[in-house]
């Protein structure tokens, strides 16, 4: 495996499926799978279009993506102790800034995120979306999650019933 | 980690597209038709939760019940939220919720295979090992034995052992071995009599899910008297089984390897020629031993053993004595104080929890069950059980048996 060129300085131009034009440092977009395997490849000349990812999403993976960059790069020389409690505290606030940063989208814009970062392959804020969407749907009964996925379905009556009660557990 | 799911690998150019989230398909549409993205969401999702989505579609469904999807998903330890206790007297379970935050209904009351009421040999991983006699035909040939998931309530019949030449050779114990952090499929390990039907000389027979019919299991074997082959304990991938004569060596099993090993264990102090085991299980990948040989019972170690099998070691140190003071029924006044039974209790379970200072143990007392953590030795009563028939009703009587509690943790393992 080649490591990847990546300069300090210079930058990507995403364009965003309608059209916007993100400038992105190198640095920064490593962070998604995608991008570093064309940097590694040397194939990041002019726009690079992404096509399932609107602006907003776009918009808001690079706030993700910089956010976390910030965090690693903070280098200072401290105490052994005193680094393990910088760490921790670290860890303590982004994970504040995380949930901040979630709790303030709406659903669609959570959907979007989340198949914007698959997309990117951004393991992080995937994780952070799957999780929040796992935490939505947890307690919702098989109804409430065909509406909510526009799923239909399926099966007949008597195989619904027949599944319904061989799991008549998790029902109660 | 759940989030370690392999994706499919994107080529480098990035203008592939997967189904747009553009005009027709809304954004929540997109997310349920990425089988990858919908996975990783279901795997973070409790058991209870994925048991009612099996119904919301073939596609879930599907997803749901593919063996690699529990395989995947057994990655974090499922907590174990309760015990199931045999009765004496009774063929009914209690159930003691272990879980405080979210107590659950018990999974069952009784268990009936084959028309006939069946009790519990072993839970491994989620899954139980149960047997029940047809009925009306008491003999170990017409016992039948099978696997149980009491989350799914799936179970299986495990067929019948292999007789030749007419003789049925004698069952000295049956074991599961099931680790879903490795494999979906388990094994059934059986201690029998060898062909020559001499006294000390054992043959394993195994059934696998996998493959499936009884098959021998290497050669015959010799094992020292005092082996008890129904009290297996599987850790590590192997069938424990513990030698309650002097110092013998006990035994393991490989499950993968299929291969028996000596175990040593700690010495048996003088003046006794048996070990006073009091416990020996599994919980969250390690083993445990507890034998209690006084003067003071009520002060005893748990041992661990070391996962190379270098030896046992003090994991903790407990002291029941305040347990005594705040429940005085333990205390048979009959006895003298340095009496092996002075203090009546049975220890039912040690639960392991993620960080270890939650750890704790379950002791039976007349008429409860108590929680007892080792960290701070702070103890509180689990469960009250309920009252045992007129003939067994006496101060000291203990409701359950020995050696008959069985852990209950939720678990998508198909049988």
């Amino acid at each position: 495996m080649s490591t990847p060129s990546v300069s300090v300085n210079r930058v990507l131009k995403l364009k965003s499926s309608d059209g916007e034009i993100f400038e992105v440092k190198q640095t920064v977009a490593v962070q998604s799978g995608v991008l570093k395997q064309m940097m590694e490849d040397g194939c990041t000349e002019g726009e690079i279009p992404l096509n399932n990812v609107d602006s907003p999403t776009l918009a808001k993976i690079i706030e993700w993506c910089n956010k976390h960059h910030d965090n690693d790069v903070e280098g200072r020389v401290l105490s052994e102790e005193r680094e393990k409690e910088k760490e921790k505290e670290k860890a303590a606030d982004m994970k504040k800034w995380e949930s901040e940063f979630i709790d303030a989208l709406n659903r669609d814009e959570i959907y979007f995120l989340l198949t914007g970062s698959n997309y990117m392959d951004i393991k992080e804020l995937l994780d952070c979306a799957a999780q929040k969407v796992a935490d939505m749907v947890k307690g919702k009964t098989p109804e409430a999650i065909r509406e909510m996925f526009n799923i239909q379905s399926d099966f007949t009556e008597e195989e619904e019933e027949a599944i319904r009660k061989e799991n008549q557990w998790a029902f109660d | 980690m759940l989030g370690s799911t392999k994706r499919t690998k994107t080529s480098s150019n990035i203008s592939i597209t997967i189904s747009t989230s553009s005009n027709h398909q809304s954004a929540a549409e997109t997310v349920a038709n990425i089988d990858d993205l919908l996975t990783d969401i279901l795997l973070r999702l409790p058991i209870k939760s994925l048991l009612k989505f099996k119904s919301v579609s073939k596609h879930w469904l599907s997803l749901i019940t593919n063996p690699n999807f529990s395989l995947r998903r057994t990655l974090v330890p499922e907590p174990i939220s309760g015990l199931f206790v045999h009765g004496i007297n009774t063929s009914d379970f209690d159930y003691i919720n272990l879980t405080t935050t979210n107590p659950s209904r018990p999974p069952f009351k009784s268990l009936t295979f084959l028309d006939s009421k069946a009790s519990i040999l072993q839970s491994c991983n989620g899954l139980l090992l149960c047997t029940s006699c047809r009925p009306g035909r008491r003999n170990e040939r017409n016992r039948n034995y099978c696997v149980y998931n009491p989350t799914t309530k799936q179970y299986t019949v495990l067929p019948p052992f292999p007789v030749s030449n007419g003789v049925f050779r004698a069952i000295h114990g049956v074991n599961l071995a099931y680790d879903p952090s490795k494999s979906p499929d388990y094994k059934v390990i059986c201690v029998r009599n060898c062909d020559s039907l001499q006294e000390g000389h054992y043959q394993i027979e195994i059934y696998s899910s996998k493959t499936g019919p009884w098959r021998k299991s290497g050669g015959t074997f010799i094992a020292a008297a005092g082996i008890n082959f129904s009290l297996g304990v599987f850790w590590n991938g192997a069938i424990h089984w513990i030698s309650y004569w002097g110092n013998n060596n006990s035994l393991y099993f490989n499950a993968d390897e299929e291969k028996l090993h000596e175990m040593s264990m700690p010495a048996v102090p003088d003046g006794y020629g048996e070990r006073m085991v009091r416990y020996f299980g599994e919980s969250r990948n390690h083993l445990h031993l507890i034998e209690i040989y006084g003067p003071c019972t009520a002060l005893f170690n748990v041992y661990e053993m070391e996962r190379d099998y270098s030896g046992w070691f003090v994991k903790y140190r407990v002291d029941l004595l305040s347990v005594a003071a705040a429940f005085p029924e333990m205390i048979r006044s009959n006895l003298d104080p340095w009496n092996l039974q002075y203090y009546g209790f049975w220890i039912l379970s040690i639960i392991r929890e993620d960080r270890d200072k939650d750890s704790y143990l379950v002791v039976h007392l007349t008429k409860k069950a108590i929680r007892y953590n080792f960290n701070d030795k702070s103890f509180m009563k689990l469960h009250d059980f309920a009252p045992v028939g007129s003939q067994l009703e006496s101060e000291c009587t203990l409701e359950i048996g020995f050696f008959d509690a069985f852990h209950y943790m939720e678990s998508l393992g198909y049988v």
